[in-house]
């Protein structure tokens, strides 16, 4: 009879980071304060994004790099031909390819939106990416922690950091152990 | 550390970039007619020039493949320029 496996060995998901519960948590320090954005809406959108916009966004430009987002809408601009949008009430939309030219993609659960807000932010973002955010940039993805993400902010002391689902466990832990 | 700029986005850290491949290069065609050497050479000889060059890097964070001239002795960054729209 052979001998049962470690606990470790049969089950590996002990060696990774516990997943915080997004529902409850908060990071208060005394210059700023991160917290998950729960309940937002997004669209990946691909294509003529000048339609696109017209549709989902009239008259609001593409958000880029550390620019401050303004409206119910949020168009973040990942690249050339790309964005995502975010907003808090449920955006309608057809998934798939739209006839005025851009495809649509569901994204709600795709990605973890973190907001940091506070005087300290502008200190704690300088380490969090190389780029820099007074230089400015049409796109708004950028590596932050490391990791691709889209980095822009709602107002002067508040940004928010979109990455992928399974990435915002890593970005949390590294802003709970800074 | 070294900024390169994006097309797209402008100057951002090396960091965020990889290099494709080399500009200039041409898949052999037809698929069936070409030998395994010319095959070979295709997917694996670079030139690795010391000097000017020019390659295909893509910006990882917004997905652009944009043509970059630099040079690798010096690694100063003459141009870079999208390839929509022209021929790399």
């Amino acid at each position: 009879m052979p001998e049962p496996l470690p606990k470790t060995m049969a089950d590996r998901g002990t060696f990774w980071t516990q997943a915080p519960d997004w529902r409850s948590v908060v990071l208060q320090y005394d210059s700023w304060t991160a917290r998950p954005v729960l309940g937002l809406h997004r669209l990946l959108v691909s294509g003529n994004l000048d339609a696109a916009l017209g549709m989902f966004a009239p008259a609001v430009p593409s958000i880029g790099l550390w620019q401050v987002a303004a409206g119910s809408v949020h168009p973040i601009r990942v690249g050339r031909d790309r964005m995502l949008l975010t907003a808090a009430k449920p955006l309608v939309a057809t998934p798939g390819w739209n006839a005025s030219g851009f495809a649509v993609s569901p994204a709600t659960d795709a990605y973890v939106t973190i907001e940091i807000s506070g005087p300290g932010l502008r200190a704690l973002v300088s380490e969090m990416t190389f780029a820099d955010l007074e230089e400015g940039s049409p796109s708004a993805a950028t590596l932050v922690c490391g990791q691709q993400a889209l980095l822009h902010r709602v107002d002067e002391q508040t940004a928010r950091i979109h990455v992928e689902a399974p990435l915002g466990t890593y970005v949390w832990h590294w802003l709970e152990t800074r | 550390m070294q900024l390169f700029s994006c097309p797209f986005c402008g100057p951002r850290d090396e960091t965020e970039f990889l290099f494709a491949a080399e500009a200039g290069k041409v898949r052999p065609e037809p698929a069936p007619e070409v030998s395994a050497a010319d095959w070979s050479k295709y997917l694996h000889r670079v030139s690795n020039p010391r000097g000017a060059t020019r390659e295909i890097w893509v910006h990882q964070t917004c997905g652009e493949y944009f043509l970059m001239e630099r040079n690798t002795v010096s690694h100063v960054v003459a141009n870079t320029q999208p390839l929509r729209g022209g021929e790399a």
